[in-house]
């Protein structure tokens, strides 16, 4: 060729594409909603990365159901599932870490994805969480029983301290349950397990980072 | 100015695997998200990352094809098996990824550490092989010409 630096030039354009590829090719798309679906574990927990709709902080929200504890005698299931749906889950049965996709959202679920873990007797329970205010302050989170047909669900406000102000804070909420507590709705009638006094209850850590 | 050869990684399979391995990332793995669109990513990188690695060393050492091709395979065998088969590793790789995607505007990176993909790690060595074994016959045929 007559011209080798023009061929240069586009062979390293080319190895720099490919780069870009490899580094971005994992990336997931910003979300607008999610919800997500727990296991009946009495320790499980789902961190959900929220970076999305809170641009400016990162938010680790730890769920874990403290009243219900049904026996389990096995590890989640996380299943192959997860990645197609473009979630990353670790195999760490304690922690998950969900990533929602606004394009897995769109052709998954029509505006509505949610990783679909299912336990053994198919009973799950979903939670999603809309894009707070502006101002931040307040995390509405939508709690619903998928149980069969029952369509209850308990909408939790939460109230983030406004004087959070440092890189990592710890914020402990609670949440009493009156309509649902997982992974039974108190409306299911099916499969419904007796409830400790004091009803169901939630806990979120949020964990600005 | 000398031409810049690569020839390992400019070569229609090559390439190939990298369009393969975009469109399925891009399109193919949301629309038609199976254990087929799951796994073809992986072989695709499987093969090419290899020889991109030689390709980028090209630039950068004076060595010969095959020990850049050696390097090549082992790295991509090493960083593809740490991170398809521990959280950690896949969580330390998002964790660097990420850090530039969104520095670029773009979501989060999520690799999953998933030990199925290994089943990819046999392209690694058809890579490396048929490499070799073009390279070889291409400049075995240079010579034939050359001394005609």
């Amino acid at each position: 060729m007559k011209q080798p630096w023009l061929l240069n030039t586009v062979k390293i354009a080319t190895l720099f594409l490919v780069g870009a590829l490899l580094i971005g090719h994992g990336t997931r798309s910003k979300t607008d909603k999610y919800e997500i679906s727990w296991h009946e574990l009495s320790t499980a927990r789902l961190s959900f990365d929220l970076t999305a709709q809170t641009p400016e902080r990162r938010f680790l929200v730890e769920v874990r159901s403290e009243n219900y504890l049904p026996p389990h005698d096995g590890l989640p299931l996380w299943e192959e599932r997860l990645a197609v749906q473009g979630v990353q889950g670790t195999t760490d049965p304690a922690l998950i870490y969900v990533m929602t996709n606004t394009a897995a959202q769109e052709r998954y679920h029509a505006r509505s994805f949610y990783i679909q873990h299912v336990s053994r007797r198919r009973h799950y329970v979903m939670a999603s969480a809309p894009r707070p205010p502006s101002e931040n302050k307040y995390l509405p989170i939508v709690a619903s029983c998928r149980q069969k047909t029952c369509t209850a669900s308990s909408i939790l406000t939460i109230r983030r301290a406004p004087e959070v102000k440092t890189a990592v804070q710890h914020i402990s909420l609670e949440y009493i349950a009156d309509l649902m507590g997982p992974p039974y709705c108190s409306n299911c009638k099916l499969e419904r397990r007796p409830r400790k006094p004091g009803g169901a209850k939630i806990s979120l850590r949020l964990t600005e980072m | 100015m000398k031409p810049i050869k690569m020839q390992e990684f400019f070569n229609p399979w090559c390439l190939i695997a990298i369009v393969l391995f975009s469109i399925n990332n891009l399109y193919w793995k949301l629309d038609y998200p199976n254990w087929i669109t799951g796994k073809l990513s992986d072989f695709a990188v499987c093969y090419f990352l290899p020889l991109y690695v030689s390709a980028l060393l090209s630039l950068v050492v004076d060595w010969k094809l095959r020990q850049r091709l050696r390097v090549g395979v082992m790295l991509t065998a090493l960083i593809f098996t740490l991170v398809k088969t521990s959280g950690y590793m896949s969580g330390q790789l998002n964790l660097l990824l990420s850090q530039i995607t969104t520095a670029f505007g773009f979501g989060p990176s999520a690799n999953i550490a998933d030990p199925g993909d290994l089943i990819a790690l046999p392209l690694i060595g058809i890579a490396y092989l048929y490499t070799i074994k073009k390279m070889e016959s291409q400049h075995e045929t240079a010579l034939v010409v050359k001394y005609r």
